[in-house]
Parts: structure tokens; sequence; C-alpha cells
């Protein structure tokens, strides 16, 4: 059975459509990637997926139940924003422990102290136990963003969705997060739906890649099938020119790496 | 269906309680308005408008607004950036000292003007000034000396909070001191400053303490309207003029409306950081005290004038204006002015932050006519939302209670604690509600344990707006006040009417020292709580 | 969450302290908080009196009202005239107002719509400019004019008295003249009506244009210009006699003229809104005012002729003043000159 199915997506905001028709599946465990140009539809899917908006048409079905008209907190799902949605009048190990507290999924199981040591456990996979009672502004982008997902991991979703989360870090960073990413989706199995608009990015991490444009589905597939059937024009110009230069840029950026080590 | 139900579930709450914030706006300030207006039909409103003296009341008012405005918000900006920019030491204590002046009515200042630039002032008679300030400087210097510290503070916490990240990438980029001010500095601060030009000129232009006291034969908008519903008890003429002080208000509303959404970005930064430089330092460090001494120097006067015989003829030290207020009842007026402040400044910020709530952080089409309701009360004049008061709701129960005075101020008021709560709202992170509802924690909980708390300073300062205006405010109440619930302030026309400038001196600084002590007492709450966290 | 903490403290606070100051007045005697005193259920002998008048005319009229009416709960506001008039115009019948005190005749014009009619008492007791033909509120008071200089601002400026109205034209006066403003204030108007009068409306203006540039301000209330007097902001006013007198009993060097036009006076009554006639406590307040307390206030504060049975024997009080010619001191004439004053 596919962990999400998605069937025949529309939304329109106002006169201008931005998803036509959507239909695609994630399987258990994938690491799917939404690659498209600002403005394709990519980040409306991601909200109707965890239910922050309503699509006119089309059903989602989770583990093949249908999910379309559950209540986002209700279908075990998180998400990891691009801005991070850090609580900034809380401490790293409170972001945490707050929402545990709180969320409808887990506070009947947490009183104060379990959800204290639970949080302190979340955060030491993140490599962040040196900085728990920091507030997020003392922390630099890329540690930001590992205290968000580890609140999303906390609640022990098993679909997490990202919305561009690398987009506001540096390359540095944004290289070793990758890295941690993949390992934490091994060790938790958890399917990760991931948007960018970064082709690099994409075909670096994903099983699969969807590449989306004006709100229709131009490909979905293997970042290898990608690269040797594009299915139409349009994936031969995003895509592949787009990812040979990023390539190229990258080998140049490796061999400086070399130098200064 | 369920899908209706559930996204209805999100919905419907939000949308009834704007609906009902608007209802509340109709009664509050647009039916009193039309009210008000309505005694414009026995007008010729062109006829009005086309004369010579409405011409040049408007051309005054304009002219010395828009003066004042610019010295107003220049001044602002450099004392923001002393104090925010720099490693100048006691800015708690700087930010308490620049914003005294913001302690007293308007009146006072043009009284406190009189006495040390008037044809008599002492500082006069040292420079030799022959018929004293009286006329457009008068109204410049006066309007500046109340309106500078509104757009202070409103400028200092747009510096104080900006991200320092783009300054790190300039420095990287090796950017000058100037082109990052053109660069960063500007363009972030547009926004911000549009809101703050904005509400100083509106404040600017629709007060009439100032040229009331130090006008001269310049003669301004607002004090025509004095004279025609005062002294020519023609309503009529005085909505007409009511009404055209409103434009700037629309105005303001258009373009901060044009404005929104754009470079919004914002999440979580770093801190400026202020690098070491004794020179800069020091330079900010004698604007700051020069500006100090300079707005001390009408309050300072006016101390003196609080505590002597007669000015200028007998200048003995002496208890007889305190003893005359406190005979005449001040310390009844003064629980009553403190009753209205103190419930003013919890209702007014709690409906300040709904509304903020509503429309910074709840967008749709309602929060746009929200948004307008909310920023009008700004450019209302204290007298025509007193007159429109009195008419609308003169035959309710609230009448000549202590309800109508909580409401004319809270609404009087509105706006710039509004302003603060919106700006404030729109500052903090976006999708904060959404991450809670998809953790399922509810709107009212990210609101209640993240939001409010990040906004716990802006809430504060948006409580002593209140409740500081409320002490000071004169031309809201005075129709509304009766004998039992008069407040403090409308002792100042009153002393102010009968020759007695010693008592209203006097009653002037009592409304400073509340005011004072309110500011120390949110000084040290503030302090507390920053230590605590 | 400290930060919530230490907001519900702050706001705990504010109410105990709106309680406890709001109780505390209770105790004082006043009225409760939040409790109108418009409204209709006020206690029977509750008499709210607005007063034009002085703060010292106020506290003596208080003072007697007190000793005659023991058991009644009064209280005496000042409002500025105009203040008074537009409160009444605005509320109409619908005011917490029992009686006025000491409102000038042209305003009290504009809201006679709202008074009751007080044509009962005899007025054959006022000299006959003070007799009020509608018969909604009775003459109180008479407040002349005069030209006021202080002879210490024109001695250090080395500038001589002035002895006409023309003399104030005179270029060496420019800054040094203080007049209150006819639109706010009617003593202020008082001066326009009897040039107006005494030389015709065209001479008139023409003369106020050119007054106009040796004003240092047109003050809103008709105090204003002794008081700049006093505070040497000016060296000649065009003031209120009585006020000058009493500027001068406390020390002030003032010195009070008359020109050949005469003293411009205009007059002040008292009344009540419609309706308010019918409360026995009210009534007795303003037949105490009609019998005794105006006679006793001309005696004290404000001599001028009001009664035909009056004297004048207060300190400094100029003796046998010669008025001007005031007639035709109507509502509409006024409002129809201050439709064409400019300045």
């Amino acid at each position: 059975m596919e962990k999400l199915e998605v069937k025949g997506l529309s939304k329109s905001f106002g006169h201008s459509e931005v998803l036509h028709d959507i239909s695609f599946s994630v399987h258990d465990g994938e690491f799917l990637s939404i690659l498209g140009p600002s403005g394709c539809g990519k980040t409306t899917i991601l909200r109707i997926l965890i239910g922050l908006e309503s699509a006119e048409k089309g059903m989602i079905l989770k583990d093949g139940v249908d999910i379309t008209n559950l209540p986002s907190a209700k279908r075990k799902m998180g998400i990891v924003f691009q801005n991070y949605a850090l609580f900034e009048n809380m401490s790293v190990l409170k972001n945490v422990q707050y929402a545990l507290l709180k969320s409808t999924s887990t506070k009947d199981s947490f009183n104060k102290e379990q959800a204290a040591q639970k949080a302190k456990e979340m955060l030491e996979l993140v490599d962040l136990s040196e900085h728990l009672d920091k507030k997020p502004r003392q922390l630099s982008g890329g540690q930001q963003q590992r205290v968000a997902i580890a609140r999303t991991l906390a609640l022990n979703p098993d679909v997490i969705l990202f919305d561009e989360p690398m987009s506001a870090l540096d390359v540095d960073t944004r290289l070793s997060l990758r890295g941690e990413l993949k390992e934490l989706q091994k060790r938790f199995g958890t399917t990760m739906i991931y948007i960018t608009h970064d082709q690099e990015e994409a075909f670096a991490m994903s099983d699969r890649i969807m590449v989306m444009d004006s709100g229709v589905i131009q490909q979905l597939d293997t970042p290898s099938n990608i690269v040797d059937h594009p299915a139409n024009d349009y994936v031969k110009r995003f895509v592949i020119q787009n990812i040979n230069i990023k390539i190229n840029s990258l080998i140049q950026f490796a061999r400086t790496e070399d130098k200064t080590e | 269906m369920s899908a209706a139900r559930s996204m209805r579930k999100k919905y419907i709450p939000s949308t009834a309680l704007k609906i009902v914030l608007c209802i509340f706006w109709l009664f509050a300030i647009i039916l009193p308005l039309i009210r008000m207006l309505s005694t414009m039909a026995t007008v010729d409103v062109g006829q009005v408008l086309s004369t010579a003296k409405f011409a040049r009341a408007l051309g005054h008012s304009l002219l010395v607004t828009a003066v004042a405005t610019v010295i107003s918000v220049c001044l602002a900006g450099l004392l923001a950036w002393c104090v925010a920019r720099t490693n100048i030491k006691h800015k708690a204590l700087l930010n308490t000292l620049l914003i005294v002046p913001m302690l007293i009515p308007s009146i006072s200042h043009g009284m406190g003007l009189i006495i040390i630039l008037g044809s008599n002032g002492w500082i006069s008679r040292i420079i030799g000034l022959q018929n004293g300030i009286y006329g457009f400087w008068g109204i410049v210097i006066g309007s500046v000396m109340y309106s500078f510290p509104v757009a202070y503070l409103m400028i200092y916490d747009v510096l104080h909070y900006e991200d320092g990240t783009p300054y790190e990438a300039g420095n990287v980029m090796g950017l000058s001191v100037k082109d990052k001010f053109f660069a960063i500095t500007l363009p972030y601060l547009r926004k911000p400053l549009i809101s703050v030009i904005f509400a100083t000129f509106t404040m600017v232009i629709t007060d009439y303490g100032v040229p009331l006291m130090v006008g001269g034969k310049f003669t301004t908008l607002p004090v025509m309207m004095y004279q025609d519903v005062i002294g020519m008890l023609d309503f009529g003429k005085g909505s007409v003029i009511g009404m055209i002080m409103l434009i700037p208000a629309i105005i303001a509303c258009v373009i901060d409306m044009a404005n929104r959404d754009k470079g919004n970005a914002n999440f979580v930064g770093k801190p400026y950081t202020i690098k070491k430089n004794v020179a800069r330092d020091n330079v900010a460090r004698i604007i700051c005290i020069l500006t100090i001494i300079l707005i001390f120097l009408p309050i300072a006067s006016f101390a003196v004038l609080g505590f002597i015989n007669k000015y200028p003829i007998d200048m003995a030290f002496s208890f007889k204006n305190l003893n005359q207020a406190v005979h005449m009842g001040a310390m009844k007026y003064l629980r009553n002015s403190v009753i209205i402040a103190v419930v003013v400044s919890i209702l007014g910020t709690a409906l300040a932050l709904v509304n903020a709530y509503m429309t910074a952080r709840n967008k749709t089409k309602l929060s746009y006519v929200l948004h307008l309701m909310s920023i009008t009360s700004l450019a209302i004049p204290g007298l025509v939302l007193g007159l429109s008061y009195v008419m609308f709701f003169k035959s309710t129960p609230i009448y000549g209670t202590f309800a109508i005075l909580f409401l004319v101020n809270a609404m009087h008021f509105f706006a710039s604690p509004y302003l603060m709560a919106y700006n404030t709202f729109g500052k903090i992170n976006e999708n904060l509600e959404d991450v809670g509802s998809t953790m399922g924690i509810g709107r009212w909980g990210i609101i209640k344990d993240v939001i409010l708390p990040q906004s716990f300073g802006t809430i504060l300062e948006m409580m002593s707006y209140f409740f500081i205006n409320c002490m000071m405010t004169i031309s809201a109440v005075s129709f509304l006040a009766n004998v039992s619930d008069k407040p403090l302030a409308l002792m100042i026309t009153q002393f102010e009417g009968q020759m007695q400038l010693e008592c209203a001196a006097f009653v002037s600084l009592l409304i400073l020292a509340v005011n004072v002590l309110l500011k120390v007492v949110i000084y040290f709450i503030k302090k507390a709580t920053n230590k605590s966290n | 969450m400290k930060k919530i903490k230490a907001l519900g403290l702050l706001l705990m606070a504010a109410v105990m302290i709106v309680g406890v100051t709001a109780c505390g007045g209770n105790k004082g005697g006043d009225t409760p908080a939040g409790s109108g005193s418009a409204s209709p259920a006020a206690s029977d002998n509750r008499v709210v009196i607005y007063s034009g008048a002085e703060e010292y005319r106020n506290e003596y009229f208080l003072k007697r009202l007190n000793e005659e009416f023991p058991d009644y709960d009064i209280s005496i506001e000042y409002m500025p005239t105009g203040n008074l008039a537009a409160k009444l115009a605005a509320e109409g019948t619908d005011t917490d107002m029992d009686i006025f005190y000491d409102l000038d005749f042209s305003y009290a014009g504009l809201v006679e719509q709202y008074l009751a009619d007080v044509s009962e008492y005899d007025q054959s007791i006022f000299v006959d400019d003070c007799k009020v033909p509608g018969g909604h509120y009775l003459a109180a008071t008479r407040n002349g004019g005069a030209i006021i200089i202080n002879p210490d601002v024109l001695a250090e400026k080395g500038l001589p008295e002035p002895t006409s109205y023309q003399d104030l034209l005179k270029p060496e006066y420019k800054g040094l003249v203080s007049m209150p403003d006819p639109k706010s204030s009617g003593t202020g108007y008082m001066f326009v009506k009897n040039l107006v009068n005494a030389w015709g409306e065209d001479k008139a203006f023409e003369y106020f244009g050119k007054l106009a540039d040796n004003i240092l301000q047109f003050t809103s209330s008709g105090s204003g210009p002794v008081n700049a007097l006093v505070n040497k902001e000016a060296a000649i006013g065009l003031g209120m006699t009585a006020q000058a007198v009493t500027a001068i009993n406390d020390g002030a060097n003032l010195k009070i003229l008359f020109f050949e036009e005469g003293s411009p006076y205009s007059l002040y009554g008292y009344a009540i809104p419609e309706g308010k006639q019918n409360r026995p406590a009210v009534k007795a307040v303003f037949d105490f005012f009609y019998n005794t307390l105006v006679k006793e206030d001309k005696e004290l504060y404000y001599p001028e002729q009001v009664f035909v049975d009056q004297v004048n024997n207060i300190e400094n009080y100029p003796k046998n003043i010669k008025y001007g010619n005031m007639e035709g001191n109507t509502t509409e004439e006024k409002q129809r000159l201050l439709e064409k004053w400019e300045y």
C-alpha cells in the first residue's frame, strides 16, 4: 500500500488555477522532492497535504484511508517551514517540550518531566545538546533548522513535509544538513516530502523527484530516469541544463575545499 | 460535507469576531461621526471651503505640519540611531527622558513656550527676541516638542529589533557606513517610516493646544474649527473642517495598504551587533544630552511657575497654587483621571490586540475594513470625536457616566497602540499558527504561549500609551465629562481660561508626575522580566 | 510564561487601584463612580450648576447656597462661556445641567429653544437694556470692556500711552496689542460691535484690518489680554474692566483707559434648561439666585449696572463708566458680523 495517494487535486485562488488535476503517490519511507520554480504550485500542494488549505477537487489517501477532510493535527504529519516557525520566547528545550505537552497527539502521554526528557533525546539526535537553554535567536540558521526538525520529529509523525527548508542557509550548512536529514530519515523510517527550487538539492537527496510547472506535474521519476529520459522540453531546460551548471560549480567548490584542507 | 465543516470550524470564529468588531466600530466611530457630519446638511460646504480664511488656515496647517513633521521625524530618527546603534550608556534612562515631553498635554507645552520664548519669556529677553515666537515658529517648536517622542519610540523600536544579518553581509561585502545606510537601513525603515510620518503628521495637524497658546495670528484648521464650534456654535462648519482633517488619515491608510506585504519575510535573525567606536558614541551622547536639555527647558520653567506666587509680579516660592488646586478638587479629579486611565489602558489594549491580530495575522477582506477603522481614529480631532459622542450618545444610558469617557478615550487614542501591536504581530513569524495547527496546538494556545509573550514589551508600551494620553487629554472629554467624573486635565483649561497660569502649571506638573511614575513602574517591570529571561 | 504572569499581576494591581480609588471616592460622599448625574433618576435634591463666572465667584455662590440649602447636594462647575453654550447646543435638554450662570446673552439667544420659560420673574428690577424680551433667561452680569495698559512695558520700550483707538494703529505698537478673538470670545466681539455702532460697519472693519497688523495674538478667551498684560507679554489689551481691577488689586501694575467711543459691554444671563424647572430643588436654587445671589455678586465682584437700584463700592473700580453704543446686539447680528471677520 502507498503511504500517500493524491488523486485529482485542483485548486484556484480567485481566477487563477494554481493546481490542475494533480495525482501522484508516495511510497512508505521514501524521500520525494517536489521541484519547480516559485509560483508553480508546489507549496500549495504541501499546504493541502497537511490540511492548512483545502482543495476544490480531489482526495488524499494516507495508508489507504481518506484524510482529505481530516483536521491537520489528526493527519500524523509534520511540517518544517522555510522560516522554521520557532517559538522565539522559549528556549531550545522548551520549544520541543512545549510541543510535546500541548500537541493533541502527545499531550496525554507526557508529564512535564517526561516531555523534557523526550525533548532532550530528540535534541541530542540533532546534535544540539549543548544549546538546550539558548533562545533560538542565539543559534545559527542551521541550528535553528535542526531545532525545527527535532520539534517536528518529537511528535512522531510518519510523514514530514519540508517547505524549502534550506533556502536561507549558506552552502556549507546546506551540505551538512542534507546528510543529517538523510540520516534521520533512515533512523526513523519517516516518509519525507521535500519542496525545493534547487535542482541540485533535489537530485542529491531524493529517491524520486516530482518536477512541476504551472500547476501541472511535468515528470515524476527517479533522478537517473529524469536525466536519462526527460519527459518534455520543460524538464530538459529547467532541470537538466541547470543541473549541469550546478554540478560544474559544485566540482569547483569541492576543489577549493580540497585546497583549504 | 465534512470538509466544509472542518474548514468552517477554522474559519467561522474569526470571521464572526471580525463582524462583531466591525459592528463595534460602527457604533463607536462611524455612526457618531455620521451624526456629527449630518449637521453639515445645513452648511454650504463649497462656500465654507472657498473662503479666503479657510484657504489661509489650510495653508497654515499644511505648512506648519509639514515642517514640524520633517523636523520631528528627523530628530526622532537621529536620536533613535544615537540610542539604538551606539554603545551609549544608560539607554533605558535615555529612553525615558527623551519621551518626557509626551507626558504632558500639548497646551502645557504652549504655556511652557510662552514662559521661555514669549514676548516676555526669559530666553527672549536674553537673546533680545522682540515679539516672542508667536506664530509659525511657535507652533512648529511646540508641535515638535510633543510629537517627536512618539516618532522616536516608533523608530527606536524598529531599529532595535532590526535583523543584524544583512549588516554582517554588508560588512563582508565591504560596504561603507553610507552604503549600508542606503542599502540596508533605509529600505528596511521605509515601511515603518511611512507609518511614523503619517502618525506624526496627523497628530500635529489635529492639535489645537499649541496653536491656541502660541499661534498668534497664525490660524490653523483646528483653531478655526475651535472658533466655529465653541465660539459660534456652528457645528456644521466645524464638521466640514473636521472632515478635511480626516483626509490625511485616509491617505495614510491607502498608502499603508499599498505598502503592505512587501519584503515581509522576517524570520529569526541576529540582533544587530554594535561595533566599538568611541568617537561615534561621544557624538551620540552630546546629541542626546543637548536634546534633553532643550526639551526640559519649558518643563523646568513650568515647574518653577507652578511653585511661585504670581508670575512675574511675585516670584516667591509658594504652595499657593497647590493649595488652590487641591481646594478646587484636584485630588478628586486626579482620582477620576486615574480610574479612566487604568480602565482604558486595560480595555483599550485588549481591544487593540484583538484588532491587530485580526488585521496582521488573520488577513481576509474584512481585515482591511478593520485596519481602516483602527487607524481612522488617529485623524479624528478630539473635539470632533467628543462632540459627535455628545450628539450620538446623549440619550443613551452610558451618557454622563464613566463608561462614555472610557469609550471616547479608548477610541481617540486607539490608532497608535493598535499600530504598535500591528507592527509587532506582523514581525512575528507568520507560520506560527500553521505550525501549531499541524501539531494540534490551537490558535489560542499559540497566541497565549508564543505570540503574546513575544509581544510583552509592546503590550506594556500600549498600556502606558493609553494611560498617559488619558491623563492628558482635554479636547475629547471636555464636553463628555460632568461634575462627578471630570478628569484632572480639564482643570488646565479651567485655570487657563481664568488667567491662573500658575495653577494650570501646577496641574500640568501633577499630570506629569503621575505619568512619570507610570513610566518608572513600566521601566522596572521591563527590567525585571528581562532579567528573568 | 513569566511575562504572562507579570502581565496578570499588573492587571490585577490595576483593577485593585481602580477599585480602591473608586470606593474611596464613594466614602467621600461623591456620587458613585459610573452612576450618571444626567439620568433622570438623580436624587431630588441634587442641583448641578454650570457657570461662566470666575472661580472665586463660584466659590462664593457655593458657600452661600450650602448655607441656604444645607440638605441639598449642590455643585458648581466652571466652564468658559463658549464651551458652556456648545455643551448646551450639543446636548439640548439631555443634559446634567440644572442651571447655568453667566452665559453671554448672544449665546443664550442661540440656545433659547432649550431653555425653560422664566417670564414669571419680575423684570422691572433691571435697567432697560438688561430686560430680556424672550423670557427664557434673566440678566446676571454686565461685563464692561476697556483699553488696559501695562505702563511698565510701555516705559521699557519708551512708548507713550495711547489715547484713542486710532493711536493703536501706530507702527511702534506693533506686536504689543492683545485682543480676544471675537469668534471665540464675547469680550472680543463686543469691541467689534461697539466700533461698528460708533463708526459704521465699513470703517470699523477697515480699522480692525489695520489693527490686526499690530496684534500679538487674538486670544481665545476674553481674559487672555489682561492675562498677557500681567505676564508682560503685551503692553496694550482690549480686555475686561472687572478682570483688570482684580489684577490691580492683586498687585499688578495696570491702568484702565476708556476712549471716546465709550466702554463696550456685554450682558450675561442665567437660566434653566427646559424640563429642569419642574424639580423643586432647582427652582428653589434659581429663586435664591434671583432674590439674593445675583445682587450680592454685583456688590462684591461685578459692580457694573444691571439693576436699577445698584451701587459700586469696589476698590479701584472705575466710577461712572460711560458705556458705548451696543444697540442691536442680537444673535443674528453677531453671526452676520462674524462671517465678515477674517483674522
